[in-house]
C-alpha cells in the first residue's frame, strides 16, 4: 500500500520527537502501544497493571533517550526497557499511578461480562507461565520474552541486551528447555484439557 | 517456542490510546532539557517584571498578567488541579482531563472549566488530593469557585480559587476569562457516617 510506504519509521520519528516535537512521540506511542502493553502482560500477568507499566514504559524511554540509539525499530528498546519497569512494577505504580489515574475511564460499554471473564481467565493462565518463568534466571527471562514471545530476532534482542548474539541463542536454549519442561508437567495437573497439546509438545521433543 | 502457552493478544480500547498519547505528548513537550547555560538567552521580558514586582509590589505583576490573558489552543488536554499553586512537571495534585472526539481519534477539551466542575461535583477531586479518586463515598460534593488559566504552550489548567487565582501561581488567565463561582450542596448527604 502506498500510505504504508510513506510512513516514517521509527527512526525517523524518534529524531522529530528528540528535535521538540512531541506529536513524533505519540505516533511512536500509537504505532507501538498494544506490543508494548501485550509484552508487559506477559512480564506481569495483570491487565490493569500492564496498562500501567506501558505508559511508564514509554515515559522512561523517553527519560533515556541521550541513551538509546534507534536502527530500524523502536521495539527492541521499549521491550528493554520495558523489562525493568515490569520488575519495578509495584514500587513503580504508586508514583505512575499520577498517569493512569489522571486520564479518564474508558467509556461504559453495553455489556462486557465476557471480555471481564476472558481477562481474567488471561491472568490465571499468565500467571502459571510466570511462575515458572520466574524460576529462570532473569537473564534468561528476558531472553525468551522477547525472542519467543515478541518475535524480536537475535541480533535485535542482543542489540538491545548489550550482549553477543552467541549468548542470546545460548540463554534461550537452556530457557526454551527447562521452560518447556516445567509448563508441561503444571499444565498436567491444573490444565487437562490442554494434555494433547503438551502430549504434542513431547512429541516434538522425543 | 513456549509462545503456545500464553493466553492471546488484546487491544488497548483507541479512546483509551488517544488519552495516554495526550498524556504522553504532554510529558515529552515538559521533559524538554533546558539549554546549557551559554545557550540561554536572557528573558527581558521575565527580567523587567521581577524589577517591577520588587519596586511596586505584587500589584504590578497581577497588572502585568492580565495583560498577558492567553488564549487556550491545545485542546488536546486539560488540568485540573486540586490546589491553588501551580506544579509544571509530571506529577502534581490534580488530574488531566482528555476527550476521545467523535471520530475516535484526536482528544479534545472544549470546555476544561465545565469538565472541572463536574469531577469536583461527583467528587473525584477534592481539595488537595493527589491525583482523582477513583470511589468517592457521597454521591455530590460542593464545586469550590474555579478559575481557568493557560500555560505558556496554550494549555488549560483549572485551580481552585477567586479569579486571580492565575496571577498568584505565575500563570496568565484564560481569555476570554474562565471563572465559576463556588456551588454548594443543598440537601445532598455528604461523605461520612450520619447521625
Amino acid at each position: 500500500m502506498a500510505a504504508d510506504d510513506s510512513e516514517p519509521s521509527d527512526a525517523r520519528l524518534w529524531a522529530r520527537a528528540c528535535a521538540g516535537d512531541p506529536t513524533a512521540f505519540g505516533e511512536l506511542f500509537v504505532r507501538h502501544a498494544n506490543r508494548v502493553h501485550n509484552y508487559c502482560f506477559r512480564r506481569i500477568g495483570v491487565w490493569g497493571l500492564a496498562e500501567d507499566a506501558t505508559s511508564q514504559t514509554f515515559m522512561e524511554t523517553w527519560r533515556r533517550r541521550s541513551t538509546i540509539d534507534v536502527g530500524e525499530s523502536l521495539l527492541p528498546w521499549l521491550f528493554t526497557v520495558a523489562n525493568n519497569v515490569c520488575r519495578n512494577a509495584d514500587r513503580g505504580r504508586r508514583r505512575h499511578q499520577n498517569l493512569v489515574g489522571k486520564v479518564p475511564a474508558p467509556e461504559v460499554v453495553a455489556d462486557h461480562a465476557d471480555e471481564v471473564a476472558a481477562r481474567v481467565d488471561d491472568e490465571r493462565q499468565m500467571q502459571r507461565v510466570l511462575a515458572a518463568l520466574r524460576t529462570l534466571k532473569r537473564a534468561d527471562q528476558d531472553v525468551v520474552a522477547m525472542c519467543d514471545w515478541e518475535g524480536l530476532s537475535y541480533s535485535e534482542v542482543a542489540a538491545a541486551l548489550g550482549v553477543p548474539v552467541g549468548t542470546v541463542r545460548s540463554r534461550l536454549s537452556r530457557a526454551r528447555t527447562r521452560l518447556k519442561n516445567l509448563l508441561i508437567d503444571e499444565l498436567d495437573h491444573t490444565r487437562p484439557d490442554l494434555r494433547v497439546r503438551t502430549e504434542d509438545l513431547r512429541g516434538d521433543e522425543a | 517456542m513456549t509462545v503456545q502457552y500464553l493466553p492471546p493478544s488484546r487491544q488497548l480500547a483507541p479512546p483509551r490510546v488517544a488519552a495516554l498519547r495526550a498524556e504522553l505528548e504532554l510529558f515529552v513537550a515538559r521533559e524538554d532539557p533546558a539549554p546549557p547555560w551559554w545557550r540561554r538567552r536572557r528573558n527581558i521580558t521575565g527580567g523587567l517584571v521581577g524589577v517591577l514586582i520588587v519596586a511596586t509590589g505584587g500589584g504590578t505583576a497581577a497588572a502585568y498578567a492580565h495583560l498577558h490573558a492567553r488564549p487556550v489552543t491545545d485542546e488536546r488536554t486539560a488540568r485540573c488541579y486540586t490546589v491553588p499553586s501551580y506544579t509544571p512537571g509530571f506529577d502534581f495534585p490534580g488530574t488531566t482531563i482528555a476527550r476521545a472526539s467523535g471520530d475516535g481519534g484526536v482528544p479534545l477539551v472544549q470546555d476544561a472549566l465545565d469538565t472541572c466542575a463536574s469531577l469536583w461535583r461527583v467528587g473525584e477531586l477534592q481539595l488537595g488530593t493527589l491525583g482523582a479518586i477513583a470511589h468517592p463515598s457521597a454521591s455530590a460534593y460542593p464545586v469550590p469557585a474555579l478559575v481557568g488559566c493557560t500555560t505558556s504552550r496554550g494549555a488549560a489548567v483549572v485551580f481552585p480559587g477567586p479569579p486571580d487565582t492565575c496571577d498568584a501561581v505565575g500563570l496568565a488567565p484564560e481569555s476570554p476569562p474562565a471563572v465559576r463561582p463556588a456551588e454548594s450542596l443543598a440537601s445532598v448527604p455528604t461523605a461520612g457516617p450520619s447521625p
